[in-house]
């Protein structure tokens, strides 16, 4: 991988202000959203973005995509930092990165016509599909999706919900981009529904070239699609790295518990070692000193309650945690890689 | 109308509990009635962990909440017999049915925030319960519902008595949810989705704890989900519905191991796996038929890889495969391949 990356975040950081700023007096509160994130996404690659609610993954997607603005680091397109684009400029931009939402029911305008939701992006670039070619690469579109052409003139509401899910992916395709933030794009659906979703996802990568960030919290979609995986806690990507490698042995004990945790469709598997986390993840207003994760470590020495673990590297897997690489996970993971 | 063969609980178990007998619960809409649910049977024993796995549309909450007597009539109508103890349900006054819930059996629901009530305090909603079912004094019904949130294991229950629902997280709220569920001591709890809405690590907890308070006070648990995984870790036995019907029941390893119907192979084998990796993943294709708009012959037939003429023509019913206590609406039953 000597190319350029597509799309790259530099020490990328999100802080919200809570609170009014007053004259005198204390500052607001502030809550570090995203902080220090790194990533290098390459044509065809996906990365998945895993985490619990409130981990910061949908706040990076807002800062990726240049809808909330960075309060520090760098985001780069095909290596041009866009931060430094005028709102005009960035408007270029926006065709080539394009984004499929979790929800088909609410992110399709129930009053337009599938045509009209396909098409919509053609008035702000025109230049993509010529007027007179417009009716043919819709058609087109829904058929690449797994439509019936003949859908184009039907409204969202006469679709079900893996239907809905193909429309916005249409959607998204119609402007020809080179990177699709997928923000949950297969929870809402169901089981049966959600492979075929998936392998579509698949085939249009293969075909297509496309670079997917994908956010999601389900671990085991997650690893089908992903080359690359981050997992998130209170704002900061705690793992990184290849997803067979880190799924195979995860070096950061929030890793191995959200792993462990995954339920399996195997009884023969209920009772194998499970690492259960207790409480919940802290306020990220008053997030805990050291690692933050330390307060629901069962591994956590004074370092931990003291020091903020630096990243550490063993080949292309990164992990922030003092004793990455020092703890025996295997037994709570060995099922992953056994069946 | 034919009647399924009903789906006992294995043999050496006490007397069932629940004994749901031919239970059909339709809607009367503008289009003309709906059956949601189109006869199903089965039982439950005291203590026993029972799955219901099915995707939306399926029937299986709709069938749950006519056992708990939640249907309105009209527009709905439900029919069968529904036992409990060896007393039908159906025929009770409304009185006696009151007096049933919460104290004989109990709900808990799939999104906890918005299942309670948002102007009331935590702790008067689960105090409520003993003041008006108990006729407890306002303080020792505070004083139940602190002990209660100490089982269901909220930290600093006396403190967080006077909180609100928003004040708490999801998985909170729903340790709120089964406290109220629990306070009388029921003999059955109906989960249904109790942890759709959670984060893997906090799923873990609740469906620990709901295993815990099972093993304390001995009731039995009905466990509705769309995720085999849950299912595959807590249930002992299981039933899969698609359309409204059962078509497929047994124990659990039974059916994860030796699956017979189409539908129930389809479903375990499009499932992304968190311990198998890449290529394309298995699909069931098109979607579940619209209530209302119920195929002729097996509702599952247009889907089904197998289908044959007696498919598109005749209802299948349940029949045993061979297997203890195993179940299979399927005509090609003991035909199929085992893949």
């Amino acid at each position: 991988m000597t190319d350029t990356p597509i799309l790259e975040a530099r020490q990328l950081c999100k802080d919200y202000a809570l609170g009014k700023a007053r004259w005198f007096g204390a500052q607001p509160f502030t809550i570090k959203a995203v902080q220090d994130v790194d990533f290098a996404l390459y044509p065809g690659q996906t990365i998945g973005l895993v985490g619990e609610s409130g981990c910061g993954k949908s706040s990076l997607a807002r800062v990726v995509l240049r809808l909330n603005e960075p309060t520090s680091g760098e985001v780069r397109f095909k290596g041009e930092n866009i931060l430094a684009r005028s709102p005009r400029e960035m408007r270029d931009l926006r065709r080539d990165v394009q984004v499929i939402f979790q929800d088909p029911y609410s992110s399709l305008d129930p009053r337009f016509s599938v045509r009209r939701i396909i098409s919509e992006g053609w008035e702000v670039f025109p230049d993509i599909v010529p007027p007179a070619r417009r009716a043919a690469r819709v058609a087109e579109l829904l058929d690449l999706v797994g439509l019936n052409p003949s859908d184009a003139d039907r409204f969202p509401h006469q679709f079900s919900g893996g239907q809905r899910q193909r429309i916005g992916i249409a959607r998204a395709l119609a402007l020809e981009p080179k990177v699709i933030l997928c923000d949950e794009p297969v929870s809402a659906l169901d089981v049966s529904v959600q492979a075929q979703v998936i392998n579509l996802l698949a085939r249009l990568q293969k075909e297509l070239g496309l670079a997917y960030l994908f956010i999601a919290h389900d671990l085991s979609v997650v690893h089908h699609i992903s080359d690359r995986v981050m997992v998130m806690y209170l704002g900061r990507v705690v793992e990184d790295g290849p997803v067979d490698q880190v799924f195979a042995a995860p070096r950061h004990p929030y890793t191995v518990a959200l792993l462990s945790a995954v339920p399996v469709p195997d009884p023969k598997l209920r009772n194998r070692e499970v690492l259960v986390l207790e409480g919940e993840v802290p306020s990220p207003i008053n997030p805990p000193g050291g690692c933050p994760f330390h307060p629901r470590c069962a591994h956590a020495q004074d370092i931990c309650r003291s020091k903020v673990p630096e990243p550490r590297y063993t080949g292309e897997t990164m992990a922030r945690c003092h004793f990455a690489g020092e703890l025996d996970f295997s037994g709570y993971v060995r099922h992953l890689s056994e069946a | 109308m034919a009647t399924d063969i009903r789906t006992a609980a294995p043999k050496g178990q006490t007397e069932a509990l629940l004994d749901v007998r031919d239970l059909k619960v339709s809607f009367q809409t503008p289009h003309g009635p709906v059956n949601a649910v189109g006869g199903v049977s089965w039982t439950l024993a005291p203590g026993e962990t029972l799955g219901i796995i099915g995707e939306s549309g399926s029937g299986k909450s709709v069938g749950l909440e006519a056992v708990m007597g939640l249907i309105k009539s009209p527009p709905g109508h439900v029919s069968g017999e529904i036992l409990f103890d060896g007393h039908d349900i159906l025929k009770m006054s409304a009185r006696k049915r009151r007096a049933l819930r919460g104290d004989e059996i109990s709900m808990v629901f799939q999104d906890a925030m918005s299942a309670l009530n948002p102007s009331l305090t935590v702790g008067a909603q689960i105090s409520e319960v003993y003041h008006l079912r108990r006729g407890c004094s306002r303080d020792e019904a505070r004083r139940k519902a602190v002990e209660l949130m100490d089982r269901v294991k909220i930290p600093s229950a006396r403190m967080r008595l006077d909180a609100y629902p928003h004040e708490f997280s999801g998985g909170m709220c729903q340790r709120v949810m089964i406290a109220t569920a629990l306070a009388l001591d029921p003999r059955v709890l109906i989960a249904d989705e109790p942890t759709t809405a959670l984060d893997v690590t906090v799923q873990r907890q609740i469906m620990a704890l709901l295993s815990e308070l099972q093993r304390e006070t001995g009731m039995a648990l009905v466990l509705i989900t769309h995720d085999l995984g849950v299912v595959a870790e807590v249930a002992r036995r299981a039933m899969v519905m698609y359309a409204g019907r059962i078509v497929e029941s047994g124990d659990i390893e039974t059916l994860f191991d030796a699956a017979a119907h189409p539908y129930t192979r389809g479903l375990i084998r499009s499932m992304p796996r968190i311990d198998t990796r890449g290529g394309e993943l298995y699909s069931i294709g098109g979607t579940p038929p619209a209530a209302g708009q119920m195929p002729p012959g097996c509702a599952f037939h247009p889907r089904c890889p197998h289908a044959v003429e007696m498919c598109r023509a005749t209802l299948p019913l349940l029949q045993a495969t061979g297997k203890d206590a195993h179940l299979s609406a399927c005509h090609l039953t003991g035909k199929l391949d085992n893949d």
